[in-house]
């Protein structure tokens, strides 16, 4: 046979850390989103609730031009509050989810559709990896426009404050960091896992915005017949309403406890990774 | 099982994927240089390079490469470059940009990763397309680039499915030839194709599989001197042709002889390669006839394709 003695050399030069090297994968993936301009301008737009809550601490600590517009500082430090100590995480949830529906299916639905899977996985990376570094990519966009905006917009106003009136507000900063981060795990996975199984991106966007609207509408519908406040459990609106208002110590608008919403958002979280682990596969085996 | 340092092992391996079989009791060694995989669609080939890629994990049996199992990806993967036989790429990716984020995948540096990046687009000959999207190749030029990622972190073993795919003449030349290059160079090259004929000229070895078994492996000579079942055939190129012919005529074991249509020479069948060469000497020293070559027509891996799985669809 053939075979000659071994005349090249492999790399021995330093290497990053093999617990890191899943983030190779958000970093393409990230750039890849950016790409589309529409998308960079809709992202913009997700900043929105964060820019308006900026506007209305500053409001109501501009005394000259609260005077101008008639409004007292207390109405407006009452607004604020309230803005900041409820709506605005929703106004921020569900533009991120937004953000989701368009990203997730282009990290993914592509891969698994075309059988590129083995593009990544036949490099020192193992299935958690990849699903990590996609979830990074969502957690990286996401993340700006909601929590980080959250805690920018309290730290402002606890700027603006003082007095210890962070100390006394800490429940706020904890409440967007919590009930974000479960939001974009949740999201983010769920999103996946709709992308892995439509494998293509309409299917999976139209997946995914179903999958809200009619669950909540079938939650309305059995709520008619059913006369039980366990039914929200299917609502996601009702299970996001019910960990905001738990959250930030808010009555609660919906009928089920705040442990039964958690445990739901934990289902769907947990049902997503499931989903993911047997869909993304090296190979797809056709029988 | 063997923990073979320098070579593939496949010690009773078997895979289904549900009810259906993928490979079945495999027990292999592939040693360093150029092994053509050959069989028909569906036959396990990919099964077999998934296998020994780590891609899939056996149902049974146990496989090794240089010693590390493929379970360990961490491992496994600074030392295996794999080419997938299917045309995917990430979205919007560049051939320079898909080589630097497998190299970064490998922990390179991102300078570094460019730089090796640049030299492996080099030696597949794609440097004036590198900064192109893969979108707009052809397909030679995503097979070139295919090869190059597998070749990136120049791996110790490289596994290549189907790499001639969609290769003009030109470029499937080069390509054995930077095949023939690497396994010269100590590694090991696993190659399917059914492109038989340029697999003949490059391997080192075959291994010929069908519904899952492997139904021959090793030097193409070899595995045809095995196949008793056909015989051999010899191509002889001489003068006094006729004269030859009545003598080969009359040997026990010669099956069939055939005049070439110039008549400058036999093909001549037989169910012993030995035992013939051995009288073919006494023929022509006694007859006093002038041989200009005596070579073995069907030692091709053509051929004992032919043998193994064409015709019955896979023998014995």
């Amino acid at each position: 046979m053939a075979v000659y003695e071994r005349t090249w050399r492999r790399y021995d030069g330093p290497l990053t850390r093999l617990d890191l090297r899943f983030l190779v994968i958000t970093r393409y993936a990230l750039r890849e989103a950016f790409s589309s301009r529409l998308f960079t301008a809709f992202y913009a737009l997700c900043a929105l609730p964060t820019l308006a809550g900026v506007f209305l601490v500053y409001l109501s600590h501009n005394s000259g031009l609260l005077s101008r517009l008639g409004a007292t500082q207390e109405v407006l430090s009452a607004l604020t509050m309230t803005y900041l100590g409820v709506y605005m995480f929703i106004y921020q949830a569900v533009p991120a989810f937004f953000v989701a529906v368009v990203v997730s299916p282009t990290l993914i639905a592509a891969d698994v559709s075309d059988n590129g899977l083995p593009l990544y996985l036949c490099r020192p990376i193992d299935r958690r990896d990849y699903v990590l570094g996609k979830v990074g990519v969502l957690a990286l966009l996401l993340s700006p426009v909601t929590w980080v905006g959250g805690l920018l917009v309290y730290a402002l106003q606890a700027l603006m404050e003082g007095h210890g009136w962070w100390l006394d507000n800490l429940r706020i900063p904890l409440a967007y960091l919590v009930g974000h981060a479960a939001w974009i795990t949740a999201v983010s996975l769920l999103s996946l896992a709709i992308s892995a199984w439509a494998r293509f991106k309409p299917a999976a966007r139209s997946g995914l915005v179903g999958i809200f609207l009619i669950s909540s509408g079938m939650s309305a519908a059995l709520k008619l017949s059913i006369h039980s406040p366990w039914i929200d459990l299917v609502s996601p609106i009702k299970v996001i309403s019910t960990i905001v208002a738990h959250l930030f110590g808010a009555s609660a608008p919906g009928g089920i406890p705040a442990w039964a919403a958690w445990l739901s958002l934990g289902a769907v979280t947990g049902f997503s990774l499931l989903l993911i682990h047997f869909k993304l596969r090296a190979h797809e085996v056709v029988r | 099982m063997s923990g073979a340092t320098d070579r593939i092992v496949f010690h009773d391996v078997s895979k289904f994927y549900g009810e259906v079989l993928g490979v079945k009791r495999v027990s292999l060694e592939i040693p360093p240089g150029l092994t053509g995989l050959v069989g028909p669609n569906g036959s396990g080939k990919s099964t077999l390079m998934h296998l020994t890629s780590g891609l899939l994990r056996p149902s049974r049996g146990e496989v090794s490469v240089l010693g590390i199992s493929p379970s360990r990806p961490e491992q496994l993967f600074p030392l295996v470059g794999y080419c997938t036989q299917y045309d995917t790429f990430p979205a919007g990716a560049t051939g320079l940009g898909f080589l630097t984020m497998a190299l970064a995948l490998h922990g390179r540096d991102r300078a570094d990763a460019r730089e090796q990046a640049w030299k492996v687009i080099e030696q597949v000959g794609m440097t004036d397309a590198a900064r192109r999207r893969i979108a707009g190749y052809s397909k030679g030029m995503r097979q070139r680039i295919k090869l190059a990622h597998a070749l990136a972190h120049s791996p110790q073993v490289l596994i290549l499915d189907e790499p001639l795919n969609g290769l003009d003449p030109m470029a499937r030349s080069e390509m054995i030839a930077l095949m023939r290059h690497l396994a010269e160079a100590g590694r090991h090259v696993i190659v399917s194709s059914h492109i038989l004929d340029e697999l003949n000229q490059a391997s080192d070895q075959v291994i010929m599989i069908h519904g899952g078994s492997v139904l021959a492996e090793g030097e193409i000579p070899k595995v045809r001197g095995e196949i008793t079942r056909h015989p051999i055939q010899v191509l002889i190129r001489c003068d006094k042709v006729h004269a030859l012919a009545a003598r080969i005529f009359a040997l026990e074991h010669v099956v069939e002889a055939k005049m070439l249509a110039e008549g400058e020479g036999l093909l001549v069948r037989t169910k012993d390669a030995d035992g013939f060469l051995t009288s073919l000497n006494r023929m022509v020293l006694e007859a006093g006839i002038v041989v200009e070559t005596v070579a073995p027509a069907d030692d091709t891996v053509n051929a004992v394709y032919e043998y193994l799985i064409g015709g019955d669809g896979g023998g014995s």
